[in-house]
C-alpha cells in the first residue's frame, strides 16, 4: 500500500477541507456541543469512532451488494439506515462491555444519527471512488478534523462567556463570527496543497 | 393562517431562531439560484414527510417510529435526487452531495417528531409548508448578502457597476460572517420592539 | 416475542412501500437521467471540436483510453477529444478534451466538477456582461465558461502555468495573447485546488494517448 495517498488524505481531512469550516458538515452539534470544553471532547470522541466505522461498512456495501446490483440510486436511504443501525449497535455494545465508555459517550451517541457529517462522508468516500483503506481513512481522519475545530472552538467560547458582548450577538452570532475567523485561518492551510502540479 | 406564516417565517424560524439546518443553509447559500434549489427541494420533501407521517402515525408502533420516519424521509430525498439529476441536471451538479444530505436535515426529522406526530393531516401540511417556507426565506437572505457581497452578482447577473467583490463572501468563512449578521440583526430589532 | 415479530413487520411494510415508492421513480427518471448524460457529453464533445467535423468514437487498447473520439474533415484526423479526470477539492473533476494531432488544445469541456457550491463551480461559471437592472440586454460575450476558454490554442506536452493575479475574463485581448505565449492560464479567485485539478486533468495522460496514437498511424 502506498502510504503517500493515504498522508495526502489525512492532511487534506484535517487541515484543507476541515469538515466543519471549509465543508459545512457537522454544524448542529459543532454548535450545540461546543460550550463545554469536557463535552466537546466527548461528542468529538463519539464522532471520529462512528466515522470509522461508518466509514468501513458503507464503503463494503456500496461496494459489494450497490454496485453489483447496479442500484446505487438506492445510496441515500440504504446508507442512512446503516449508519442508523450502526449507531445503535455500537451505544448497545458500549453500554454492555464498557460502562466508563458508555458514560463518557453514551448521550452524545444519540445526536449522532442526525449529523449530517458521517452520512457526508460515507458519500465522499464512494463519490470520490475510495479504495477501503483509502476510505477508512478519510473517515479516522475527517473525524479528527470535526473534534479539532470542535475542540478549539470550546476552548473560545469557555472565555467568550467571560467577555462583553453586544447584546444582539449573545449567544449564537458571537459563536458564528468565532467561526467565521477560524475558517478565515483554516484557509490558510490551503497553502499545504499536496495536489501541486505546477506554477502558483 | 396569516399567523401560521408569521410563525414559520419569523417566530420560529428553523434556521435563524431555531438554528437547525445549518449545515445546507451555509453551505449552498453562496448564490441566488443555489438558495432557491434548495429551498424548494427542502420544503417538498418537509410537506410530503409532515403528511405521511401524520397519516401513518396511528400505525407505528412508538419504538420503532423514529426508523420508520427516516424511512420516509429517505424515500422523498431520494425522489427529489431522482427527479433532479432527470430536469435540473445544471442545479444538481451545483448542489453536489447536500441534495442527498437533506435526509439529515435536522429540521425535517424534528418536525415529523414534534409536530406531525401529534397533529392531523392538514395541520400537518400547513406546518409542512411554512416551516419550508421559513428555510427558504432564510436561505435566500443569506444567499442574495453573500452573492452581491461576495461576487457583486445576483441571479448570474452583474448588480454594482466598478464594485470590487469580496470573495471571502463566497468562501467559507462568509457564510458563517453572513449568517451572524443577520441573526444579530433580527435580535436587535426584535429586542427593540420589545422594550 | 410477539412485539419483536409485530415491530419488525411494521418495519418490514414501510421499507417495502418505501423501496416500491423509489423503484417507480426510478423507472420513470432512468430515461431522462440517461438522456441528459447523452447530452452533456454530446454538448462538450461539440464544444471541444471545431464546427463542421466527423466526430467518430472509437475504443481504444493498451495505452489509450477505452472510449475517445476522433474528429475528421476532409478524409484526414484533425483532433482528438479523450475524456478525463481528477481530484477536485470534494471528489471528481472530469473533463473532455479536444487536442489537435500535434498537441494543441482545441477545447475544453468540463462535464462534472466536484467544488464546494458557489467556489470550485466558478470553473464552469460563464461570464456575464448583463446588469440586474437590465437583464434583457444584449450580451456580446459567448456563451462558453471563460476558464476552460482560456486553454484554447495552449500546449498540453509542455506544463501549464497558472497566474492568480488577474481572471481572464476581465483581461483586455493582449494580455489574453501574452499568457497564451507564455502557455499559461488564469486561476478562479479562491479556488486554487480546481484550478490545478483541471489543469491535471487536461495535461496528466493526453500526451502519452497522443504519442500512442501517432505511433499508430505511422504503422498504418
Amino acid at each position: 500500500m502506498d502510504p503517500i495517498p493515504l498522508v495526502q488524505i489525512s492532511i487534506a481531512a484535517i487541515l484543507i477541507n476541515n469538515f466543519v469550516l471549509a465543508r459545512f458538515l457537522g454544524l448542529c452539534p459543532f454548535f450545540g456541543v461546543s460550550k463545554r470544553l469536557s463535552s466537546a471532547i466527548g461528542m468529538g470522541m463519539a464522532v471520529v469512532f462512528v466515522m470509522s466505522v461508518a466509514s468501513m461498512f458503507t464503503w463494503a456495501i456500496d461496494a459489494f451488494v450497490l454496485q453489483r446490483f447496479g442500484v446505487q440510486y438506492l445510496q441515500t436511504i440504504v446508507f442512512i439506515l446503516v449508519i442508523a443501525s450502526l449507531v445503535q449497535l455500537v451505544e448497545m455494545t458500549i453500554q454492555k462491555f464498557s460502562p466508563v465508555l458508555y458514560e463518557a459517550l453514551g448521550i452524545y451517541l444519540p445526536l449522532i444519527t442526525t449529523n449530517c457529517a458521517i452520512l457526508g462522508v460515507a458519500k465522499l468516500n464512494t463519490g470520490a471512488g475510495y479504495s477501503f483503506v483509502e476510505s477508512l481513512v478519510n473517515g479516522v481522519t475527517s473525524g479528527i478534523g470535526f473534534t479539532l475545530a470542535l475542540v478549539l472552538m470550546s476552548g473560545i467560547r469557555e472565555r467568550l462567556e467571560l467577555a462583553n458582548v453586544p447584546k444582539p450577538l449573545r449567544g449564537l452570532p458571537i459563536a458564528f463570527v468565532t467561526a467565521g475567523l477560524m475558517s478565515i485561518a483554516f484557509l490558510g492551510f490551503a497553502g499545504l496543497d499536496f495536489f501541486r502540479t505546477s506554477g502558483g | 393562517m396569516i399567523k401560521d406564516l408569521k410563525r414559520g417565517i419569523i417566530t420560529e424560524n428553523p434556521i435563524l431562531v431555531l438554528a437547525l439546518g445549518l449545515c445546507p443553509a451555509l453551505a449552498v447559500s453562496t448564490s441566488l439560484q443555489n438558495g432557491v434549489g434548495m429551498g424548494a427541494a427542502a420544503t417538498f420533501v418537509l410537506v410530503c414527510s409532515n403528511v405521511i407521517v401524520s397519516l401513518i402515525k396511528r400505525f407505528i408502533p412508538p419504538k420503532v417510529r423514529i426508523p420508520c420516519y427516516i424511512i420516509v424521509i429517505a424515500t422523498f430525498v431520494t425522489m427529489v435526487e431522482l427527479i433532479m439529476k432527470a430536469y435540473f441536471p445544471d442545479l444538481n451538479k451545483s448542489l453536489g452531495i447536500f441534495v442527498s444530505l437533506i435526509v439529515v436535515n435536522c429540521i425535517i426529522l424534528g418536525r415529523a417528531e414534534a409536530y406531525a406526530s401529534k397533529n392531523n393531516v392538514f395541520k400537518s401540511l400547513i406546518d409542512g409548508i411554512v416551516m419550508g417556507l421559513g428555510f427558504t426565506v432564510a436561505l435566500c437572505t443569506l444567499a442574495t448578502i453573500r452573492e452581491v457581497l461576495g461576487a457583486n452578482k445576483l441571479w448570474g447577473l452583474n448588480v454594482i457597476p466598478g464594485f470590487k467583490p469580496m470573495t471571502i463572501f463566497t468562501l467559507a468563512p462568509g457564510g458563517f460572517l453572513a449568517i451572524a449578521l443577520v441573526m444579530g440583526l433580527s435580535n436587535w430589532i426584535r429586542d427593540r420592539k420589545k422594550g | 416475542m410477539l412485539d419483536i415479530v409485530r415491530l419488525s413487520l411494521v418495519l418490514t411494510i414501510v421499507a417495502l412501500i418505501a423501496g416500491l415508492a423509489i423503484g417507480l421513480t426510478y423507472e420513470q427518471t432512468r430515461e431522462s437521467i440517461a438522456q441528459q448524460k447523452r447530452l452533456v457529453q454530446q454538448e462538450a464533445l461539440m464544444a471541444v471540436f471545431p464546427d463542421g467535423v466527423r466526430i467518430e468514437e472509437r475504443h481504444g487498447e493498451d495505452v489509450l483510453p477505452d472510449r475517445y473520439w476522433v474528429a475528421i474533415m476532409n478524409d484526414t484526423r484533425v483532433g482528438y477529444a479523450f475524456r478525463d479526470s481528477s481530484q477536485g477539492y470534494a471528489g471528481l473533476n472530469k473533463v473532455i478534451v479536444g487536442v489537435d494531432p500535434e498537441g494543441t488544445i482545441l477545447g475544453v469541456s468540463i462535464i462534472a466538477q466536484a467544488g464546494t457550491p458557489g467556489l470550485g463551480q466558478r470553473v464552469i461559471e460563464i461570464a456575464s456582461k448583463k446588469y440586474l437592472w437590465n437583464p434583457l440586454g444584449r450580451d456580446e460575450e459567448e456563451k462558453r465558461p471563460w476558464f476552460t476558454k482560456q486553454f484554447e490554442g495552449l500546449h498540453v506536452d509542455e506544463t501549464i502555468t497558472f497566474d492568480k493575479s488577474a481572471e481572464w475574463h476581465a483581461l483586455e485581448p493582449e494580455a489574453r495573447e501574452r499568457l497564451r505565449n507564455k502557455n499559461q492560464i488564469t486561476a478562479v479567485t479562491g479556488s486554487t485546488i480546481s484550478t490545478r485539478s483541471v489543469i491535471r486533468a487536461v495535461t496528466e495522460r493526453i500526451p502519452r494517448y497522443l504519442s500512442a496514437l501517432a505511433a499508430e498511424q505511422e504503422e498504418e
